[in-house]
C-alpha cells in the first residue's frame, strides 16, 4: 500500500465552503506525481493518492474526497470492477468519479459511464482541463452535500417542532375535564388537535349546587403560542381568578376576560369564546359570546330543525377593544334539551374540490344525521370525507351537552 | 386572493378580491399593514369582489382595524357580499367597523368628515 496526502499550498477553507479533495487511484507513481504537480499550486485543492486498488475503498471512506480520479488498468483489480465497488459502497456512491485511462475507446467509455463513472479523461490531459473538470465535479458534489445537510437540519428541526407541538397538544388535552355520563347535565366531547395546534380549549364545572358553567374558546392563529394563550385563559376560568366578577354572570366573565387579556393579547392575537351558565332550579341558560360561532340549542333533546335555536354571540372577540360591554342573554330550556358547543374547526372545511363547506350545511348535517351513532363522530367522518383527508387543518373541538329534568345529582 | 390599491382624494382604496382564507392570511395582513403605515390614515376596503372569507380571513380585517387605530386613522368596509356579511355578523365583527354600501358612499362619508 502506498498512500499519501500532499497538502496543497496555503489551503484555506471557510465555514461555508468545503475544500476540494481529490483522491487518485493509480498504480503508477509517475502518474500520481504528474497529477500532484498539476494541482499543487491550487490553494483550494487537497490531493491524495492511492496506488493499491484493493485499498481504494478504505482510503476513500477515510478521506471522503469530493472527486475520485481512477485508472482503468491496474494489477490485482480491474478498473471497471473498482467503479462498481465505489458505486456499491454507501459512503462513495454519490462521489463523482472521473476515469483516467490510456484508452480512447468508445466502447470502454460507454461501459464506464454505464456502471457509474461521471467523466472520462484520456491521460494525461492538459492541466487546465484537469483543473476545470476536478472543480466542476467537486463543486456539484459539495453543493449536493450542503443541500443534503440543510435538508437533514430542516427535517430535524421539523421533527423537534412536531414533538413540541405534540407535547403541547397532550398538555391541553390533559387539562380538559372528564366526560359526564350521569346527573342533570351530561357531556360528551371530542377534541382532536390539528398538527399545528389550533388554540382551542374548553371546560365545565358546577359553580355551586345550582349553577353549571360551560365554556369553549379558540385563540386566533396556530401553534404553541396560540395554545399557551388558550391554556392561560382556561386557567383563569377554572380558578375563577377574575377580579370583581360573578362567574354566574356570563357578561361579567367576558368583560373580565377582555380586561385581563387586553395586555397579554398583542399583535394579531385575540380569542373567541362562548360562555354559558345553566341554572338547574329555573332551567334557564344564560350565555354570552365573544365573536364565537353560535352554540346550537335543540329544545326537546331531538336534533330536529324545528327545535333548533342558535345562541348567537352577543359581542365580538376578546382582546380587540378594551371597552366592549359584554352582555348576557337568557333562554328557557325545556324538560329535555341538547346543546352543541364547538369551534370553527368543525365547519370551516375546505372541500376536495377547493370550495368551502358552508355553516348552513353544518347546521343541516347536525339536524339530519342518523341517531344510531354519536353525531360528533359522524360529523368528524363526514368532514374528513369532504376534504378528502383525515388530517384536519384546525382543531376539532365539540361538546354535546344534554340537560335533563327531574334527575337529582347521582 | 388578489389585493389592488389606489389612492383617490387622499383616501387609500384597497380591493380584496377572490377568497380570503388561511393560506392568504400572511400576505393579506402584511400588504394591509404596509398600506396603512405608509398611507393617508383613511382606508376604504372594497370587498365587492370578495366571494368568501373564513375566520382567519376575519382576523386580517381585525389586524387592519388594530393597525389603523394605532395611528388614529379610519377604516370602512364596502359592498359586503352575502357570505362575507354572514360571517362578520355571526362573529359580531361587523359591529367594530363602519360599513358602507359602496366605495363611493364610503368616500363621500369620509370626505365630509376630514380627519
Amino acid at each position: 500500500m502506498s498512500t499519501a496526502e500532499i497538502p496543497a499550498t496555503a489551503t484555506q477553507t471557510t465555514a461555508s465552503s468545503r475544500p476540494i479533495s481529490v483522491l487518485l487511484i493509480d498504480d503508477q507513481l509517475i502518474v500520481c506525481e504528474a497529477v500532484r504537480r498539476m494541482l499543487a499550486d491550487e490553494a483550494d485543492i487537497q490531493f491524495h493518492y492511492c496506488r493499491d486498488p484493493t485499498d481504494a475503498i478504505d482510503q476513500a471512506n477515510a478521506i471522503a474526497p469530493t472527486v475520485i480520479l481512477q485508472d482503468l488498468e491496474m494489477p490485482e483489480l480491474d478498473g471497471l470492477t473498482l467503479i462498481k465497488f465505489f458505486r456499491a459502497n454507501p459512503s462513495t456512491r454519490e462521489i463523482p468519479l472521473i476515469v483516467l485511462s490510456t484508452k480512447e475507446d468508445a466502447t470502454v467509455k460507454a461501459e464506464a459511464f454505464l456502471i457509474g463513472a461521471n467523466d472520462y479523461l484520456v491521460k494525461l490531459p492538459d492541466r487546465l482541463e484537469m483543473l476545470a473538470r476536478v472543480r466542476y465535479h467537486s463543486k456539484g458534489y459539495i453543493a449536493q452535500l450542503e443541500r443534503n445537510e440543510a435538508y437533514r437540519k430542516l427535517a430535524e428541526s421539523q421533527r423537534q417542532l412536531a414533538a413540541e407541538v405534540g407535547e403541547a397538544a397532550k398538555y391541553v388535552t390533559s387539562l380538559l375535564p372528564g366526560k359526564l355520563s350521569q346527573g342533570p347535565v351530561r357531556i360528551d366531547w371530542r377534541f382532536l388537535p390539528s398538527t399545528q395546534l389550533g388554540g382551542d380549549s374548553f371546560g365545565y364545572y358546577w359553580l355551586d349546587a345550582d349553577h353549571f358553567a360551560i365554556y369553549l374558546l379558540d385563540v386566533s392563529g396556530h401553534g404553541v403560542g396560540s395554545s399557551l394563550m388558550s391554556v392561560s385563559a382556561l386557567n383563569v376560568l377554572r380558578s375563577q381568578s377574575l377580579p370583581n366578577t360573578d362567574f354566574r354572570d356570563p357578561g361579567q366573565v367576558l368583560r373580565g376576560l377582555n380586561t385581563a387579556f387586553a395586555e397579554e393579547l398583542h399583535d394579531n392575537k385575540y380569542f373567541t369564546i362562548w360562555y354559558g351558565v345553566f341554572r338547574q332550579s329555573t332551567r334557564q341558560l344564560s350565555f354570552s359570546g365573544g365573536g364565537h360561532p353560535p352554540a346550537l340549542l335543540f329544545n326537546g333533546a331531538q336534533r330536529q330543525k324545528s327545535a333548533l335555536t342558535p345562541l348567537v354571540s352577543t359581542e365580538p372577540m376578546i382582546g380587540i377593544m378594551p371597552d366592549i360591554l359584554f352582555t348576557s342573554q337568557t333562554v328557557e330550556l325545556g324538560p329535555a334539551a341538547k346543546l352543541f358547543l364547538y369551534s370553527d374547526g368543525v365547519y370551516e372545511i375546505k372541500l376536495a374540490s377547493g370550495e368551502m363547506w358552508q355553516f348552513d350545511e353544518f347546521e343541516e348535517f347536525l339536524c339530519s344525521a342518523p341517531t344510531d351513532a354519536p353525531v360528533m363522530d359522524q360529523l368528524l367522518g363526514h368532514i374528513q370525507e369532504l376534504q378528502g383527508s383525515e388530517q384536519l387543518d384546525d382543531d376539532f373541538s365539540m361538546m354535546e351537552i344534554d340537560f335533563f329534568n327531574d334527575i337529582t345529582h347521582e | 386572493m388578489i389585493i389592488t390599491q389606489r389612492v383617490e382624494q387622499n383616501i387609500d382604496i384597497v380591493e380584496i378580491s377572490g377568497r380570503l382564507l388561511m393560506a392568504d392570511v400572511e400576505e393579506a395582513r402584511n400588504s394591509l399593514k404596509a398600506i396603512i403605515q405608509e398611507g393617508s390614515g383613511t382606508l376604504v376596503l372594497d370587498l365587492s369582489q370578495l366571494s368568501f372569507i373564513d375566520s382567519s380571513g376575519c382576523g386580517v380585517l381585525i389586524s387592519a382595524l388594530k393597525s389603523i387605530r394605532a395611528r388614529e386613522g379610519r377604516i370602512g368596509l364596502c359592498a359586503l357580499t352575502r357570505n362575507v356579511r354572514a360571517l362578520l355578523e355571526l362573529t359580531r365583527v361587523i359591529e367594530l367597523f363602519s360599513v358602507f354600501a359602496s366605495t363611493e358612499v364610503a368616500m363621500a362619508a369620509f370626505s365630509r368628515q376630514p380627519q
